[in-house]
């Protein structure tokens, strides 16, 4: 069910279950794809309670993420909180779960949930289409 | 989406915060406001422009502009004895953007996970 809040994407990657699970869990290459601005920084503490910290640095800018592993079911299923500037540094959870797709291919499915956006959303019926149409025109 | 102009929209979200973002959906939340916004399409207008099209007083009307110059949605320009408004395009678009924002995250991400897992295979 996708409700206002919520982010789902699918994708097809062109690599086994367990290899992409290596690139969601270890920080070297987390790091390698994990930011839209220059370098990006990862610790992570893989386990149920762990801690994981992105630290995403260019362009004049430092973002820090921040989150706690809520499952790990490897190298099927990662659950886990994300605080960022993004999320107006309030918790939000992103769920990743990996199907195989033949030999050396993964169906990935990503759920975002829980943004900010969800209870924002529900002030009043009719204005989130005017926002959309007001800001459309304007940028 | 060019890295420059995602860059924009990631200034806007970070630069408007939940707190913020709360004080424009507060502001847009009422029919009065969203009324005025529209009115403000797309060149602004004066205050006593906005009140003749109301049917509630001029003080009513002001309270509620006010309401949407303190969620920085208008911005108050005063020439002699005329006050104009116009909108403020920038917590608009921030508002608006915040999912998107993040859906293009999720998928420049993904796109970059791609090609790095097939570059992988390359080697």
């Amino acid at each position: 069910m996708i409700d206002a809040g919520v982010i789902e994407i699918h994708r097809h990657l062109p690599a086994p279950i367990g290899e992409v699970f290596r690139w969601w869990t270890e920080p070297d290459l987390l790091c390698k794809w994990m930011t839209p601005i220059g370098n990006a920084e990862a610790d992570i503490d893989l386990r149920v309670g762990g801690a994981l910290r992105i630290v995403m640095k260019g362009d004049g800018r430092v973002i820090e993420h921040t989150g706690e592993y809520l499952e790990i079911d490897p190298p099927r299923r990662l659950v886990f909180t994300w605080v960022s500037p993004y999320t107006g540094n309030t918790q939000s959870v992103i769920t990743v779960e990996l199907h195989p797709a033949g030999e050396d291919a993964t169906d990935l499915h990503l759920v975002h949930s829980q943004l900010p956006h969800d209870a924002a959303r529900s002030h009043g019926e009719g204005w989130g289409a005017m926002l959309d149409r007001l800001s459309g025109r304007l940028t | 989406m060019t890295p420059a102009s995602f860059s924009s929209t990631l200034n806007q979200v970070v630069e408007y915060p939940a707190r913020q973002l709360d004080a424009v959906y507060a502001a847009i939340a009422h029919p009065v406001r969203r009324r005025v916004l529209d009115q403000l399409q797309p060149r602004g207008a004066t205050v006593t422009e906005l009140a003749a099209a109301h049917t509630m007083s001029l003080a009513a009307v002001s309270k509620h502009i006010r309401v949407l110059e303190d969620a920085g949605l208008v911005r108050r320009t005063i020439q002699g004895r005329e006050h104009h408004l116009a909108l403020e395009p920038v917590p608009l678009s921030a508002a608006a953007g915040w999912l998107d924002t993040y859906r293009r995250f999720w998928e420049e991400r993904l796109d970059l996970l791609d090609a790095k897992l097939r570059a992988r295979k390359r080697r």
